[in-house]
């Protein structure tokens, strides 16, 4: 590692155990500096004891974590959670109850200077609600003071976990792109947990796949959804499913079509998002006939289910201008220039 | 509403729910009146004859030296038990609740137990092994210079035989407010740099306080109301001197005035809970799993060392004292007959009492909770008075009220029931209130819309889903009046004895042989109600399991 610059937070070889139970299996993980990363997994896969081993939550059984270069939890190496200078928000905020808005944030700053209260609140847009208790805060406001004062003491992570949880589906989306902006403005290194593919996939420069304590990929949002390493993470990520196929020279033959693909040789498993298939209209030549069979309608687009004759299932996703009654009979066909086979 | 236009059966199934459907069963708005003004009688007696004399006699009988002596040990005992039960209950709490302690659960248990005995069995327990002829201090005389008999007598003494058994009120609250407090508060503040101590004293202990505001005010009540230990450790405070003036004098004045400030008192420590409570934020957060527990390391066997010599003090000994008596006593060749008829008699009016309380406390609470009103909530509130009267102040006002306009229940045991529905009311209500408010509703209007009338539908849903709360109800009535002393031993009939006035009068002579086996009676019968209905849900969630966290 000598000559590389020190990742934000170096996780290696980390297990820990939640009771009798393994949470986190070997996990190795490094994140970078300055940007938002996110780990996202279904619930149980260890997510949040991996997050709460990095804040001082929990003790490892093996492994080392170092932040910002320095070591805190290694062999014979125990920093305790108040001092790794690392800024934890949890998912109702948990403001403390009994103090304003303002002693909230002052509280990890105790000694420091008053202006940085009236800072870190102004940076979350609620510098005039310092008097207030937390009682008095709606939901979202209440996260951004938790936010807030979690930066107050220039920590040098933040640790969120699953801080939009609790907010209703409206809100959410909302106060997620607020605390995302505050993050990046203030350019700290950020994990966030969650079980929301879509909100670890749309807040995050980087994803962290997790799943039965494993780290399965990280990479760019985009490389997670189209580039996915492993079935497991194709289905975790975005809807879509598996379908038999065989592969031969970059080549594969399946039901609803051949195609160009990353794989070896032989029988294969290909991986088909909805959006990977289109309806043909009238008039234009290939695919393959097949009956709609079911239909779920979201507005600005559908999903239709359609049976192919050999009797084979998948959903495509349509334009819901472009739609067909159902029950009609449609030629399906594949969209996309190269797929993922998986063996 | 009019009558409906027509009577065939549909159409009036369609419309009776409606023409009805505010009103409350003049029959059972009777009974709750009745009941409530019953509650009231005593206090509403004393108010009068203390201030129906006139201020100058009222002040005559209370602005006496003795009168603020009383007071002055009166708030020092208070004080005194409230301040060590909190220095008890507080880290007994967060070792049984937080800590990787061996055991917690069995630790929990043994911490609470003590709530079984009496203050009166506390009282003689301390008196039989460190009183003047006590077993410990005889040793302790053998071989030392030291003199410890003496002590237990007057603020001491009491001060531990109320302190060291009634902690356990603020221990099951707080245990419970421990446990639902959110790790992640404790969490958030170690992020922010604060360690072990700031977070408890910062953060945690100010989360704690309507535990404890609420766990202090129970202590408090009890203390000032507390007759069986202050009269058996001769510490004067009101209770005692309301009792003596009673006795010797049977000067009403000086016993009306009397407690009329023992009624102020615990009136202004209710009130100084709720002003206190009201000043704390609404609490939101519930803990959505359980807290990392703080490792003991090498406290763990300190702890294990307190937690064990304090389950000695107060479990141990009381029970040692009772069964090394009860088998002098049976040595001595007592007949163990003889603790049948009190045994009979506790049982008999503690059965009748919790039967009584709860079933009067039903009409209440529909009123108030399913037609509420402005007089259907106020009847509810006024209802428990008895929260605020001490035992022997009810039972005064009740024979000075009936010596003098209903003489035949002098001395029945009709009146000792009153006394017994009066002081445990409170209890009653809340059981059932829990109990009726965890009913939906809905039930009822299905049961109305499906043709039943109103006591019908009481009768054929509500108290069958209601039951299993009523039952705890009358289980805590039952336990509470079991254990009563001072308005048993004042308006028991002549030659009734309960197990606790046979206990109270042979420990106040110092016959400890004919006390031990009431007791173990008394407490072996106080056992497992106590367990069942106090003990094991302050330990379990309020979902009814056991604590266990969540997964993730």
């Amino acid at each position: 590692m000598i000559g590389s610059p020190p990742k934000a937070i170096d996780v290696a070889g980390l297990v820990v155990y939640r009771g009798d139970s393994l949470a986190v299996d070997g996990v190795d993980l490094e994140i970078e500096p300055g940007i938002i990363t996110s780990i996202v997994g279904p619930s149980g896969c260890g997510k949040t004891s991996l997050l709460r081993a990095i804040a001082g939550f929990e003790r490892p059984a093996a492994g080392s974590i170092a932040i910002d270069g320095e070591s805190v939890v290694g062999p014979d190496r125990w920093v305790p959670p108040e001092r790794r200078r690392v800024g934890m928000v949890f998912q109702e905020g948990a403001l403390f109850p009994h103090l304003s808005v303002a002693e909230n944030v002052r509280y990890g700053i105790r000694g420091g200077p008053e202006s940085r209260v009236a800072e870190v609140l102004g940076l979350v847009g609620l510098a005039e609600l310092g008097h207030r208790m937390p009682h008095e805060l709606s939901g979202g406001q209440q996260q951004r003071v938790a936010v807030a004062r979690a930066l107050a003491p220039s920590p040098r992570v933040i640790l969120l976990d699953e801080p939009f949880v609790n907010l209703d589906a409206t809100l959410r989306e909302r106060v997620r792109e607020d605390v995302r902006q505050i993050l990046d403005r203030a350019g700290i290194t950020t994990v966030l947990v969650t079980h929301d593919q879509e909100e670890a996939l749309s807040v995050a420069r980087r994803v962290a796949v997790m799943d039965a304590g494993r780290i399965l990929q990280v990479d760019a949002p985009e490389d997670i959804y189209l580039r996915p390493e492993s079935a497991r993470v194709a289905e975790f990520i975005g809807d879509g499913q598996l379908v038999p196929c065989t592969v031969e020279g970059g080549t594969f033959v399946s039901a609803f079509g051949t195609g160009s693909c990353e794989g070896t040789d032989g029988d294969g498993r290909l991986f088909l998002r909805p959006e990977d298939l289109e309806q043909l209209s009238e008039g234009r030549d290939g695919g393959v006939p097949a009956t709609i069979v079911g239909r779920r309608f979201y507005g600005h687009d559908v999903l239709d289910r359609v049976r192919l004759d050999s009797g084979e299932e998948i959903e495509v996703r349509c334009l819901s201008s472009t739609v067909l009654p159902v029950e009609s009979v449609v030629r399906i066909a594949l969209r996309r220039r190269l797929y993922r086979v998986f063996s | 509403m009019s009558a409906p236009p027509i009577s065939v059966g549909s159409a009036r199934a369609l419309v009776w729910p409606l023409r009805d459907r505010p009103r409350f069963s003049p029959l059972l708005a009777g009974v709750a009146l009745a009941t409530a003004a019953t509650a009231n009688a005593p206090l509403a007696y004393i108010v009068i004859r203390a201030l129906g004399a006139g201020p100058e006699r009222l002040w005559a009988s209370i602005g006496t030296p003795l009168t603020v002596g009383l007071l002055a040990r009166t708030l020092a005992l208070v004080g005194g038990v409230v301040a060590l039960a909190v220095a008890i209950a507080l880290p007994l709490a967060w070792v049984v609740v937080r800590t990787d302690l061996p055991a917690r659960r069995a630790w929990a248990v043994l911490g609470a137990l003590p709530l079984v005995f009496p203050s009166y069995v506390a009282a003689l327990a301390l008196v039989a092994t460190l009183g003047p002829r006590g077993y410990v201090s005889l040793w302790i005389e053998a071989w030392t210079p030291i003199r410890i008999g003496g002590l237990v007598y007057g603020y001491t003494g009491a001060l531990l035989a109320l302190a060291l058994f009634t902690y356990p009120y603020i221990f099951l609250l707080l245990v419970a407010a421990l446990r639902d407090l959110d790790p992640a508060y404790e969490e958030s503040s170690r992020s922010l740099g604060a360690g072990r101590w700031r977070t408890f004293f910062g953060v945690v202990l100010p989360q704690l306080r309507p535990a404890l505001y609420g766990g202090s005010l129970l202590v408090a009540l009890y203390t000032v109301s507390d007759f069986g230990a202050v009269s058996i450790l001769r510490f004067n405070t009101f209770t005692l001197a309301i009792y003596n003036a009673y006795r010797a004098l049977f000067d009403r004045s000086v016993a009306a005035a009397l407690s009329l400030v023992l009624i102020v008192l615990a009136v202004g420590l209710i009130a100084g809970e709720g002003l206190l409570a009201r000043r704390l934020p609404p609490h939101r957060l519930r803990a959505s799993r359980m807290p990392s527990r703080a490792r003991l390391g090498a406290w763990k066997w300190p702890v294990i060392l307190f937690l064990g010599a304090l389950a000695v003090v107060n479990l141990v000994l009381p029970l040692g004292v009772l069964v090394f008596w009860g088998a002098r006593a049976v040595e001595l060749g007592h007949p163990l007959g003889s603790v049948w008829q009190p045994a009979v008699g506790s049982l008999g009016v503690a059965l009748v009492a919790a039967l009584v309380t709860v079933g009067l406390s039903i009409p209440i609470v529909i009123w108030a909770v399913r037609h509420p009103s402005r007089l259907s909530r106020a009847v509810e509130r006024i209802s428990r008075a008895g929260f605020a009267l001490p035992g022997i102040v009810i039972a005064l006002a009740l024979v000075f009220f009936v010596t003098r306009y209903l003489l035949p229940l002098y001395q029945t045991l009709a009146l000792l029931i009153v006394a017994y529905v009066i002081r445990f009311l409170p209890e009653a209500l809340a059981a059932t209130q829990a109990a009726v408010a965890s009913v939906s509703r809905r039930f009822e209007e299905a049961a109305r819309s499906l043709g039943q009338s109103q006591l019908g539908t009481l009768r054929t849903m509500t108290l069958p889903l209601v039951r299993p709360g009523l039952l705890a109800g009358a289980g805590l009535v039952f336990l509470t009046t079991m254990k009563e002393l001072p308005a048993t031993l004042v308006l028991r009939p002549t030659g009734f004895e309960t197990l606790a006035t046979r206990i109270w009068s042979s420990a106040a002579e110092g016959i400890y042989s004919q006390a031990a086996l009431p007791g173990l009676v008394l407490v072996a019968v106080a056992l497992p109600p106590t367990y069942l209905l106090v003990i094991r849900p302050a330990l379990e969630d309020r979902d009814g399991t056991t604590s266990r966290g969540g997964d993730r």
